[in-house]
């Protein structure tokens, strides 16, 4: 793991890293204070049970989006910089040294969520839920898969696809995880030719809603549905075998 | 290879707990929702209204794949599924083949439209659920029956927009319309039939007034509305009340008066005019045929001299 630990030092000193995480909390805690105007309906949102779902999906959406970033160069990089080279005279094989690539990538996401989950202990604390902190670590294990697949996933393409091409395909597919549900709500209202189309999409692209919801439903203390849990799990291990599976020319 | 097996367990245990974990087929919930709808007929019948049965419509629930179609037989019932009819979130009654059936989303779909499109503030209950599907079985028992007088009444189609260009922004008939609101639900909550009387001669005389302001088209469809729709969101109470008295008068009585731009006020409106009719007389659903518009059935009941505009 010596590789996947240097290129996590690697990233945890960009700076993009520690501004997007921290600008997220300092949202998160905007939001979470209750002094902020979030509305729905007309109506201030303000009370826990509409709060904590709400910061999850502002956590999740930008733990995807800067998974996307930070994962679409790490592989591609160590070609270009020739970096490579250095593993191949090691004997080490393009499948490890993928993988130990994409663990660091997974792990960078996995680290940006840590400091976005700092924000919501404080939101959690100022509403008196400290005797369910504890919930905070479940919830941020099934968060922890959106960032796996997603972290996963853009690792996995950026071995065979060109840098703009991974990274469009990557991002329109974190976007269409991240809007599963309203997406399959369109997809009834629309129906026809389009709604065909957007229900083939939903059918492939793992629910990032669905999960981020089951993380919402442990911190409000409802019931889970293990199924999504579980399919969320599946694709992350889908594309952690495509990260393994994946070839690229070394030179 | 060690390695290589151990990956292929793991996908192997992943696959079986998705597998073992999904849901498959109709889920027990809207089973439940089924049945507690039957179990209602059986203990309240038609709520009055003479040859009205749940039971003889079959109920479609669409699950955004699929329609589950649940059929009533010889005291018990059939689930099967096939393509979706309308592939689209509606609570309808809609023609299939040669009868009407009750096209409702599953109530985890509809749990998850609603909640979505409210950011988490509305809730849909198992006993909405129940009283949805009994306002469009009496939607599917209105035009099983009475077809001729609700095309008489408005062969268009429900034009939202006549009613939000025409009648929405003319500013006297919306006020004459509050005024008339308020009066209904003054006369549902109160039991004194001369003080119902007083509620009804005034609402009379605001009604030809707004009338007056409006086209043919605008309160017909209107007239429509309210007898059409009324009398099933009367059903949809009725249910409602039997299931979640506590809520009741919140949901269903207390917004009488209140103004929305749209059709449903004059669901509520006709709903009030069924609920006032019961005060009068219980036994005015019994013949009822939709030929007449309900508030006319108030007025003969109360003596009131009444314009046959209709």
């Amino acid at each position: 793991m010596i590789i996947a630990f240097t290129s996590l030092k690697e990233k945890i000193r960009r700076k993009e890293f520690t501004i997007v995480s921290v600008i997220g909390a300092l949202i998160l805690l905007t939001f979470g204070s209750g002094s902020g105007s979030l509305t729905i309906n007309g109506k201030a949102v303000t009370d826990y049970s509409s709060l904590a779902p709400i910061l999850l999906t502002v956590v999740n959406a930008i733990c995807c989006g800067l998974s996307v970033v930070m994962s679409l160069g790490t592989i591609p990089n160590e070609y270009e910089r020739r970096t490579s080279h250095l593993v191949w005279i090691r004997k080490i094989p393009q499948h490890r040294y993928h993988g130990e690539l994409a663990v660091a990538n997974i792990l960078s996401g996995l680290a940006s969520e840590a400091i976005l989950f700092l924000a919501i202990l404080i939101f959690m604390i100022s509403y008196g839920k400290t005797g369910e902190l504890w919930r905070l670590i479940p919830a941020y294990l099934i968060l922890g898969i959106n960032i796996t697949i997603v972290s996963a996933m853009t690792s996995a393409f950026s071995i065979i696809l060109p840098r703009p091409v991974s990274g469009a395909v990557s991002a329109a597919a974190a976007l269409v995880g991240i809007f599963h549900g309203l997406l399959s709500i369109l997809k009834d209202i629309i129906g026809g030719f389009a709604g065909e189309m957007i229900k083939y999409f939903l059918k492939v692209i793992p629910n990032l809603h669905g999960i981020q919801r089951e993380a919402g439903n442990v911190l409000c203390e409802k019931p889970i549905d293990l199924h999504i849990i579980l399919t969320g799990l599946l694709g992350a291990y889908v594309f952690g075998v495509l990260i393994l599976v994946f070839k690229r020319k070394s030179s | 290879m060690k390695k290589e097996i151990a990956v292929s367990l793991l996908g192997a245990a992943l696959t079986a707990g998705v597998i073992a974990t999904g849901s498959y087929g109709l889920s027990k919930d809207n089973i439940a929702i089924y049945e507690q709808a039957v179990a209602l007929e059986q203990e309240n019948g038609n709520f009055g209204f003479e040859g009205f049965a749940i039971t003889d419509y079959p109920v479609a629930f669409y699950d955004g794949d699929h329609d589950y179609v649940i059929r009533w037989k010889d005291n018990g019932y059939l689930i099967e599924r096939r393509r979706p009819v309308i592939n689209s979130i509606a609570a309808t009654a809609y023609s299939v083949d040669d009868h009407y059936e009750v096209l409702s989303p599953t109530v985890e779909k509809m749990s998850s439209f609603l909640g979505m499109m409210s950011g988490g503030s509305w809730e849909y209950e198992r006993e909405d659920c129940v009283a949805t599907l009994w306002h469009e079985a009496f939607h599917c028992w209105q035009l099983t029956n009475y077809r001729g007088p609700i095309e008489a009444l408005w062969q268009g189609k429900a034009a939202e927009n006549l009613i939000v260009e025409h009648a929405d922004t003319n500013r006297q008939a919306v006020s004459l319309f509050e005024q008339q609101a308020a009066l209904l639900e003054n006369a549902v909550k109160t039991d004194d039939i001369d003080k119902i009387r007083e509620y009804i001669a005034e609402y009379k005389r605001l009604d030809g007034e707004r009338r007056a302001l409006l086209s043919i088209d605008v309160t017909a469809l209107e007239e429509y509305y309210t007898r059409v729709e009324g009398s099933a969101r009367y059903i949809e109470a009725s249910v409602y009340y039997r299931l979640a008295p506590e809520s009741f008068k919140v949901n269903y009585i207390d917004n009488i008066g209140e103004y929305g731009e749209g059709s449903n006020k004059y669901y509520r409106a006709g709903m009030a005019q069924c609920m006032i009719l019961d005060a009068l007389n219980p036994q005015w659903k019994k013949d009822y045929d939709f030929s007449q518009p309900l508030i006319h059935l108030i007025y003969t009941e109360l003596n009131i001299p009444q314009e046959k505009n209709f």
